[in-house]
């Protein structure tokens, strides 16, 4: 079983965290938490075993940052979280040479948090436009105060 | 003198969009073309982008349902009824049988509207004639 394989092929990592979630409520076999320097050996595990990034976004936590990959597999339904807590850093790898799909992921969260992504090909603004200086899905962003 | 012309470049750099009909303002792409040939693409997106995540952060769940409709206006009834099921998901809600199965009729509905516009968009003569029909 993939989630049995992946337990494995974590476990060998030394993450934080590997532990199975409940799927009925959270949508997620496998829960993982690791540090920000691991996150590429992460990646090349997960892409080993046949497993696609379904997504990759970030929470402010206001006192640090939660980024969440998330992966999942075409041959078995069998979805993993990981979360990789940054505190207040802006910094992170990037695994767009592992997963090319993550270059624009990378790029909104650069786009909408600030947070850069190291030796990331083409790290600017995805959805914003290339001269604004703000990151609005940042807590402190001022329009947080209300918006109508 | 050719280098000062820049006819030396092989290539050139052609801008599609926004503001084209097949992009209808909502995508850019600098091609980098060689002859009639594209040698690459870059698309430049985020001419849609309305910011719905930052406006989820200020309303309650009630208020942000018409939201999820502008996500994808031609079926946004699927979009709402995705949407009212992660927010019953995270309040531990069970809806009536009744809604399951006016949410069902609806969506499916939304459906057929969604796909006579897919099928109206390309089919009809110059691609546009039957929308207003369609949209009926």
């Amino acid at each position: 079983m993939l989630k049995d394989n992946l337990k494995k092929a974590l476990a060998s990592l030394h993450l934080e965290k590997v532990a199975e979630g409940d799927y009925d409520q959270t949508g997620y076999h496998l829960e993982a938490a690791a540090q920000p320097a691991q996150i590429p050996e992460v990646a090349q595990a997960m892409l080993e075993a046949d497993c696609f990034l379904e997504s990759f976004t970030a929470v402010d936590l206001v006192e640090s940052f939660d980024l969440v990959y998330h992966f999942a597999s075409f041959d078995e339904l069998c979805r993993t979280a990981v979360h990789v807590p940054l505190g207040k850093k802006k910094g992170m790898p990037t695994i767009s040479h592992i997963y090319p799909g993550a270059d624009w992921y990378e790029r909104e969260v650069f786009d909408l948090f600030g947070i850069h992504f190291f030796n990331h090909p083409n790290l600017k603004r995805l959805l914003l436009p290339e001269d604004a200086d703000f990151h609005p899905l940042l807590k402190d962003f001022g329009a947080s105060q209300g918006d109508d | 003198m050719t280098e000062l012309l820049g006819l030396e470049e092989k290539t050139y750099t052609l801008n599609l969009g926004p503001q084209h009909p097949s992009t209808h303002g909502v995508l850019r792409v600098l091609l980098e073309m060689d002859g009639e040939f594209i040698t690459k693409a870059e698309p430049v997106i985020g001419y849609g982008h309305r910011g719905h995540e930052h406006m989820a952060e200020n309303r309650n769940y009630t208020q942000f349902l018409p939201n999820m409709g502008r996500v994808d206006y031609l079926h946004a009834l699927a979009y709402n009824q995705a949407y009212c099921m992660a927010v019953e998901k995270l309040l531990g809600l069970t809806v009536p049988e009744r809604a399951e199965f006016i949410r069902v009729i609806t969506a499916e509905l939304n459906r057929i509207t969604s796909h006579l516009l897919w099928f109206g968009l390309p089919h009809g003569p110059g691609g546009l004639y039957p929308i207003p029909l369609l949209l009926r």
